[in-house]
């Protein structure tokens, strides 16, 4: 609706002006010209304007005010604005109602006449009033209330409502408040998440805010309650925006999680919070390029955090199921979680094994309707949501829907280390296993137990039969119960031949010892070796195939082929290849084409590698995956060209399967996925669940 | 180079002397394996080798004995069980009364 619509609706047009001759209209019209300064009336006017009829002198004025604004007090108003003064646009405001509204007022006349005048220059003043005042009001405002400083603000603000522009006015205050705090909080708190942003703010709102605008205006409480409203969620809508980066600075972060459970007042908020960390961990979390390791570690933070945001653990459980979904997917996701569990030294979430000893129940069995403290199921809860309070480790568990993924790893891990351990010593498995008790049932850990019991056991067996048996020398054994051990894997290879004679002799003490039972023996176990060498001894740990292997080399020079060696141990190639690179590595033997030496001597040896150390510039990592895999670029661009997207695992499987002899394919999957994001860096490719061409 | 083992672990698998294929005649488990009351295995849940040459889990044949209708049969043979002289050795001390007593 334009202006003039508006302003005709407003005054109709006036048809009443039949009494123009006669004298008391005279007197009265002569008193209510707008050429005039307003003056108070004489007696004489109150008189005349008494004998008339108000109604038709009211339509004839209101006419007269309307013609008589648009041609002076419209302009006026135009103009003023033009200065960017609200101040003097309200006086000027108030001026001009003061002179259209005072004179009628003056005379007394029916009260529902000066209402509608009141209302009618209103109207009139805020159509005139051009758009950018409005932003200058708010502007005012919001430097009132930043600079506590209200003194204009109030002047302008009651000169407004008493110009009857309080909807004006009133809106204009409210998105100066919307704006001073949306910009306190963004400017203030944005990555600021070490100490309470929600305690500061609710200061700032008591001290500055609601300071600020009960001088400008009297609050109601219901207005306050706004204010603090507004507040809570400006701060959630920064912490929502945040809340990826908050769970990866976990610990430090908390009190911007606790301003999360602070502010989160709506389950529109709480829905909020829940997509957002859904799309950014979607995008900065679940991808191919992302180690296993620092998914698990950000799962665990997102346990953490959402439990301190919502401690019944019901937004948690809708963030933390695409994470426990991809984790499920990752092939060494137990493997890393147990390393952990079994605090490995190596495994950066060995902590979780500190939570392990806290006694759980091993799975969570659903609602217990008699449980007097039950309560329903928030309203967001998933159909399958269970509340039951899950610790770390319960968590980590529960990625996968059974345990026995969880119990054939630990298994395997405990196999592996007990076939290592020194002179029997369990103590510290033993010690490690008890704590998982407290998560797994007692017939779930039973292969476990009797591990621990065979190698006590053996412990026992070995005494014994080295009592009997004083020729048995350094030649010791484990001695398993092979339906409850993890199948060892093994090549086969040959033994030195007085270790086989030990190995017969023990057999045949055992069953003695054992009647009717009889040992079978397996290539794996561990030597505690010295090697004495022409300048130097050293001491290794190792298998018993690294151990027959550097057996050969004893009291010779010569050097020896692999082809020998293989021939010798009685196994394939690539076995005798592993344990030479063993001896290689620790610089025991040196390898020359296909001829191992020992090398009795490190003197001259060791100047030749610094020499060469100086020679070979340091690469970079991004070269050399370039040098590596760049021959394989055409290929990648093939294949995903013809096949479309496709996962780092296939691409790695489709590399390895084309892998030929004049053009090897030696890269881990690792290194693949670290070419192939350069390629999507170089937007040669590009990532969305797969790799695909970009266009 | 000289080389000097200080200490050589070996791994072995105990078994029971017995053929590989063979398992108990009540359980159907392995005999290397334990019955299904058993935890431990060996010397847990020993073999019994009848003189009709059929083997069971000791504990099995215990058990199997005990009932009435068994009469004191070979589950596999009917013949009267009689524990042979191989196994007999393993019970040093512990006598089976109810064995025994047939021979
Ligand atoms: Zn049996
Ligand atoms: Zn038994
Ligand atoms: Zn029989």
């Amino acid at each position: 609706m334009n202006k003039q619509t508006r302003l005709k609706q407003v005054f109709k047009a006036n048809k009443h002006l039949n009494l123009i001759d006669s004298k008391a209209w005279n007197i009265v019209w002569d008193y209510l010209n707008l050429d005039q300064y307003p003056l108070p009336p004489s007696k004489e006017i109150k008189i005349a304007f008494a004998s008339l009829d108000p109604s038709s002198v009211f339509s004839a004025y209101s006419s007269a005010v309307h013609s008589h604004f648009l041609k002076n007090a419209s302009p006026l108003l135009t103009h003023q604005s033009c200065d960017n003064d609200v101040c003097n646009l309200a006086n000027t405001v108030n001026v001009v109602k003061v002179h259209y509204v005072q004179r009628w007022i003056a005379l007394n006349g029916p009260p529902a006449h000066n209402q509608k005048l009141l209302d009618a220059c209103s109207a009139l003043i805020e159509v005139s009033l051009p758009s950018e005042i409005e932003q200058m009001t708010t502007d005012l405002y919001i430097h009132a209330i930043e600079a506590r400083n209200p003194e204009r603000a109030r002047t302008v603000y009651s000169v407004f409502r008493e110009c009857g522009l309080h909807t004006f006015s009133d809106s204009c205050l409210t998105s100066a408040v919307k704006h001073t705090v949306t910009s306190h909080v963004t400017n203030s708190y944005r990555k600021t998440w070490d100490s309470s942003a929600y305690d500061d703010l609710m200061y700032w709102i008591f001290n500055v805010v609601v300071s600020s605008l009960s001088y400008i205006t009297d609050l109601k409480e219901s207005e306050l309650n706004a204010v603090n409203d507004l507040a809570c969620d400006a701060l959630a809508a920064l912490r929502i925006e945040e809340i990826y980066d908050i769970v990866c600075k976990m610990p430090q972060s908390e009190p911007a999680l606790n301003d999360l459970s602070a502010t989160l007042r709506t389950p529109k908020l709480r829905l909020d919070l829940v997509n957002t960390f859904l799309s950014q961990s979607s995008i900065s979390l679940l991808r191919a390029g992302i180690p296993t390791l620092e998914i698990i570690c950000r799962y665990i933070a997102t346990m953490e955090a959402f439990r301190r945001i919502e401690p019944r653990g019901v937004l948690l459980d809708r963030v933390a199921r695409p994470i426990r979904n991809y984790l499920r997917e990752r092939s060494d996701t137990v493997s890393l979680i147990v390393a952990g569990m079994l605090n490995r030294e190596d495994s950066p979430i060995s902590y979780i094994s500190e939570s392990i000893k806290k006694k759980q129940a091993y799975r969570d069995t659903g609602d217990d309707y008699n449980d007097p403290a039950w309560v329903p199921d928030p309203v967001d809860a998933a159909p399958d949501f269970s509340s039951s309070q899950m610790d770390i480790v319960g968590s980590l568990l529960n990625i996968f829907e059974s345990n026995d993924v969880f119990i054939r790893e630990i298994s395997n891990c405990l196999a592996s280390d007990l076939l290592k351990v020194r002179e029997y010593d369990v103590n510290t498995l033993e010690s490690q296993l008890k704590a998982l008790r407290n998560r797994f049932s007692e017939a779930a850990m039973q292969s476990c137990n009797i591990m621990i019991w065979d190698v006590q056991e053996s412990a026992a067996t070995d005494a014994h039969i080295h009592q009997s048996s004083d020729d048995l020398s350094v030649f010791h054994s484990h001695i398993i119960s092979r339906y409850f051990w993890p199948s060892l894997k093994e090549e086969p290879y040959r033994l030195p031949q007085f270790i086989e004679a030990l190995q017969e002799q023990y057999g045949v003490r055992y069953s003695e010892y054992k009647p009717l039972r009889k040992l079978k023996w397996y290539g794996v176990g561990s030597v505690a070796i010295s090697l004495e060498l022409q300048d130097r001894t050293c001491a290794f740990n190792v298998t018993p195939l690294q151990a027959s292997f550097i057996l050969l080399f004893e009291d010779t020079a010569e050097g020896m082929t692999l082809d020998t060696i293989s021939q010798k141990l009685g196994c394939t190639k690539r076995v005798a290849e592993g344990a030479a690179s063993f001896w290689v590595k620790e610089g025991i033997l040196t390898q020359n084409g296909t001829i191992y030496t020992v090398v009795e001597t490190t003197q001259d040896d060791s100047d030749a590698v610094m020499e060469e150390d100086v020679e070979v510039e340091p690469k970079d990592e991004a070269q050399e995956l370039r040098d590596s895999l760049g021959a394989f670029k055409p290929f990648i661009s093939a294949m995903l060209t013809n096949l479309g997207r496709l996962p780092a695992d296939r691409i790695h499987a489709f590399l390895s399967s084309l892998s030929s002899d004049e053009n090897p394919y030696r890269s881990s999957k690792q290194e693949l996925i670290k070419y192939l994001d350069m390629l999507v860096e170089e937007d040669f490719l590009e990532f969305d669940k797969g790799y695909k061409v970009r266009k | 180079m000289k080389v000097h083992i200080e200490n050589w672990q070996g791994v072995a698998a105990w078994h029971w002397d017995v053929p590989d294929e063979e398992v108990c005649g009540i359980c159907r488990a392995n005999f290397d394996n334990t019955c299904p009351g058993c935890k431990y295995p060996g010397d847990g849940c020993p073999l019994l080798v009848g003189t009709c040459s059929h083997s069971f889990h000791e504990h099995c044949l215990v058990k199997w004995v005990m009932l009435e209708t068994s009469r004191g049969l070979c589950p596999m043979c009917r013949q009267p069980f009689v524990e042979g002289e191989r196994t007999r050795v393993l019970r040093q001390g512990r006598d089976l009364d109810l064995l025994d007593s047939d021979e």
